[in-house]
């Protein structure tokens, strides 16, 4: 690739054309005009010497070398002549004539020594009628002649000199007329390519060539311009694009995708915030744990895609009952978080949460059926229950559990007794089980009278005698091993143990009544449910009408409709059914209508509080005058007074249990009141 | 040589005969060949002679009433003895130029007419010499001669020897006076003699 520019190419080519052209015609012409010289002198020469031939031919006739000399002086006056000579016919030389010759100039010296001929000599015959008779010699200085060509060629160098300034003036000004829009055209270019600003357009200069090539340049210009734009554009939509997609991706990662509610992630940067601005405004703030009671029983009856509906309801009635400082979000399954922040005492928060577990609990109506959602809410307040999100999300965790323990449905507060209860509560989930092989658990009957107290039936109770802690209340494991699903295996162990009970009585001869037994809300989950119990009856050899089933109406109520179900199957069985702790539930009338029991039991909150509250004994003749309408019998458990057993019996209840009457304890306490029964019917309609 | 000088000019061939004899006196051994050169000499300056008189006749032109008989005929008239006549015979029927050509004829003196165009002398006696160009005096005929002093005595063209070669002398009166033209060519290589 050539290196040099434009300019100087054009320049050179202008130059060496020039020079060479010239050279070549000088040269040329020099050459030429040396042959015509040569040429002419050749002649003149010739004529020269035939003119000395004639005036010397007599001398040579007649040998006369005087007179032909003679002949010689006069003729040969002619300038540049060197030397003539007159030859005899045979060579002699006759006359000669020689001319000195001006020393070589340094040129001709110059041209000499390359070999250049400076004489010219020509021999011309003498002839005589018709007969030789010798021949004339010149030789010719050519040097003059040299002399004038190099004159001419000096001149000749001089125009060359001339051309070539002629020649370069030219090429500077095609170089104004030619480069320069090329120039212009390339400073474009840089500039184009250094500000990116395809909008530039070359100037044209003239319609030559390089006019065209500009119209091109520019057409190049605008296809690059349009093309630019059409990728900026492009680019343009494309981030759009990406930034769409990228808040999608941003929403689903801080977002519930069913719910719409933030999720985990999202919760726990709202949280760090919210504790850095409470450390700094010294506020503070409730990190909060709602778990739905029994989602899990929706999911598994109606299905997903209601639980689901269900979710979605429950978020937007818990999103609603916020301020919009507070945050909630849905951290998995049927849990929620909430976040309460600057606030200035902790109780507020309370209210807070009863508002959204009433929200939760109005009955909503989803896929044509009605549900009761309720929650368990534990709360847990910055700094108070500690500083850190981990640390305040699972003491919130432990309040919310706390709260189910006391029998759902409610909220409460983390509290350092919170810690070691937890603490028990773990001890005694891993010792239940241990506890149920290894015979810590046993079975107290407490009995049952009518109101002539005569024995009509026992119920009975768990009880676990711990090897190191003694007599563990039931009111402490059972709500346990009912979270931890123990509580199945529990309830069949009982039941087991009454049929085995009843059936050593009945061995013994004796006729014991029916023994109720408590049906833990779980075991309904079962499909199951009662084959199961009508196997492990028949299995121990018992009949299902010496058994009597208790569930409570809080359980019934929890899932109404699928229990309704279970238990006409259990009654059809031949077992008879009682609804536990009446009144604290919610009862819809309705429902107690279509379920298949046979007694209601009054709770013992109630009884207890019969003789000072006018309330409670306007309920229990309420539930005695209820039940007896629907056309059941009314137990009322609990009976630890004189008054209250006259009461009840006074106002119809039909059958009395309490530590009055007779405290729980084990089956062979109760052998001796069961000789009275020997002489009753075998089974004793209770 | 030396005799040639002799007989050319008494000084000269004082000198040369000088020359030689000191040369001979020398060189006595040499003599015997310088004789012999001396015969061979003549006969070779008798036909330079005859050469010379052959081109005299391209280099004259005759009046206009002397017509060439016959036509384009030169005549070469030979009296008298000597070398030279006898080499003239072989000039006979020579080509001049121009379509000429040489006749010689061989005459005794008084056979000699206006015929002639040319008339060689040879060796005569001095009287005879005289007389002939008494004679024939105004007539249009060109006379060559090779004795001493022919040119100053009525003769035209005299041919001498000097430095060894055949010189001219002509009497350009005798040649005007006969009406006879001689080429400027000859008369430049020639002596010219100014006499009645």
């Amino acid at each position: 690739v050539s290196q040099r520019s434009l300019t100087a190419q054009l320049q050179s080519v202008l130059i060496l054309s020039t020079v060479a052209v010239l050279l070549l015609a000088g040269s040329g012409s020099v050459a030429y005009e040396g042959a015509v010289m040569r040429e002419s002198l050749r002649r003149e020469m010739a004529v020269q010497a035939d003119m000395i031939g004639a005036n010397v031919s007599a001398a040579l006739l007649f040998d006369d070398s005087h007179a032909a000399e003679e002949v010689l002086r006069i003729a040969t006056d002619i300038p540049d002549l060197l030397k003539v000579e007159v030859l005899s016919a045979v060579g002699t030389v006759v006359a000669t004539d020689k001319r000195q010759a001006p020393p070589d100039r340094l040129f001709e010296q110059l041209l000499r020594g390359l070999g250049v001929e400076m004489e010219l000599s020509v021999q011309r015959p003498v002839v005589y009628n018709q007969k030789l008779e010798g021949s004339i010699l010149l030789s010719w200085d050519l040097r003059p002649s040299l002399r004038s060509m190099a004159k001419q060629a000096l001149v000749g160098l001089a125009i060359l000199c001339g051309a070539v300034s002629v020649a370069t003036l030219l090429g500077f000004r095609l170089q104004r007329r030619l480069i320069s829009p090329i120039l212009h055209l390339s400073s474009l270019a840089e500039n184009v390519a250094q500000a990116k600003n395809y909008k530039l357009r070359a100037t044209k200069f003239a319609e030559d060539e390089v006019g065209q090539l500009v119209d091109r340049f520019n057409e190049m210009l605008a296809r690059i311009q349009e093309r630019d734009s059409h990728l900026e554009k492009l680019v343009g939509d494309r981030t759009a694009e990406l930034l769409k997609a990228n808040e999608q991706l941003v929403h689903q990662a801080y977002f519930d995708g069913l719910t719409g509610l933030p999720n985990r992630h999202l919760f726990q940067d709202r949280v760090l915030q919210a504790l850095s601005h409470a450390e700094r405004v010294r506020k503070k703030v409730a990190v909060c744990f709602m778990d739905l009671d029994e989602f899990k029983h929706i999911n598994d009856v109606f299905g997903h895609e209601t639980g689901d509906k269900v979710l979605r309801q429950v978020a937007s009635r818990v999103a609603g009952c916020l301020r919009d400082t507070d945050s909630v979000a849905r951290i998995g399954g049927d849990e929620f978080m909430f976040l309460f922040t600057n606030l200035e005492r902790p109780e507020a928060v309370g209210r807070i949460a009863e508002k959204i577990l009433s929200a939760v609990q109005a009955p909503m109506h989803v896929d044509g059926q009605v549900f009761t959602v309720k929650a368990s809410f534990g709360i847990s307040i910055y700094p108070d229950d500690g500083s850190e999100p981990a640390t305040l999300k699972k003491n919130a965790d432990m309040a919310m559990y706390h709260a189910k323990a006391q029998g759902r449905n409610r909220y409460s507060f983390f509290t350092r007794s919170l810690d070691e209860q937890l603490a028990r509560r773990l001890e005694i989930e891993n010792n239940l089980l241990s506890a149920l092989h290894e015979g810590q658990l046993a079975v107290y009957y407490q009995p049952q009278f009518d109101t002539e107290f005569h024995l009509v039936g026992f119920e009975a109770l768990i009880r676990w005698r711990h090897p190191e802690k003694g007599m563990i209340p039931p009111g402490l494991f059972i709500p346990i091993a009912e979270q931890s699903g123990l509580i199945t295996k529990i309830d069949e162990w009982v039941l087991q143990s009454v049929c085995r009970q009843l059936g050593e009585w009945r061995g013994k001869g004796y006729h014991p009544p029916a023994v109720s037994v408590n049906l833990s809300m779980k075991l309904f989950h079962q499909a199951d449910l009662p084959e199961r119990i009508a196997r492990t009856v028949s299995d121990c050899g018992a009949k299902p009408s010496w058994i009597r089933f208790e569930v409570t109406e809080s359980a019934l109520m929890e899932n109404a409709a699928q229990t309704v179900g279970h238990l006409s199957r259990i009654r059809e069985l031949g077992f008879v059914l009682s609804i536990d702790d009446f009144g604290t539930g919610y009862s819809s009338l309705n429902y107690l209508k279509q379920f298949p029991v046979d007694h209601l039991k009054i709770d013992r909150g109630f009884v207890r509080d019969l003789a000072s509250d006018k309330n409670d004994a306007a309920i229990v003749l309420a539930i005695i005058s209820l039940a007896h309408s629907l056309g059941l019998s009314v137990v009322a458990e609990g009976v630890e007074t004189e008054f209250q057993s006259q009461f009840l019996r006074g106002h119809g209840c039909d059958y009395l249990q309490g530590n009055l009457l007779g405290r729980p304890a084990s089956a062979e306490v109760w052998e001796g009141l069961l000789l009275d029964r020997s002489d009753l019917p075998e089974s004793g309609e209770a | 040589v030396c005799i040639s000088k002799l007989l050319c000019d008494f000084e000269a061939a004082m000198k040369a005969m000088f020359c030689h004899a000191l040369l001979c006196g020398l060189l006595g051994g040499c003599i015997a060949s310088a004789w012999a050169d001396e015969n061979k000499n003549d006969a070779e300056v008798a036909r330079i002679k005859a050469v010379y008189i052959y081109h005299f006749a391209s280099f004259a032109e005759w009046p206009p009433e002397r017509t060439l008989v016959p036509e384009k005929e030169v005549r070469l008239c030979a009296v008298g003895g000597g070398p030279t006549v006898g080499q003239l015979t072989q000039l006979d029927g020579r080509d001049l130029g121009n379509g000429r050509h040489l006749q010689v004829a061989q005459l005794r003196l008084d056979q000699v007419t206006k015929t002639c165009h040319m008339l060689f002398v040879g060796e005569l006696p001095r009287a005879d010499s005289d007389l002939a160009g008494g004679r024939l005096r105004g007539e249009p005929i060109l006379l060559v001669g090779e004795q001493s002093g022919f040119a100053q005595n009525g003769g035209m063209i005299e041919m001498f020897l000097r430095d060894d070669k055949v010189r001219m002398r002509i009497n350009l009166s005798m040649v005007r006076a006969a009406g006879i033209m001689l080429s400027s060519k000859l008369l430049r290589l020639a002596e010219i003699v100014e006499a009645p």
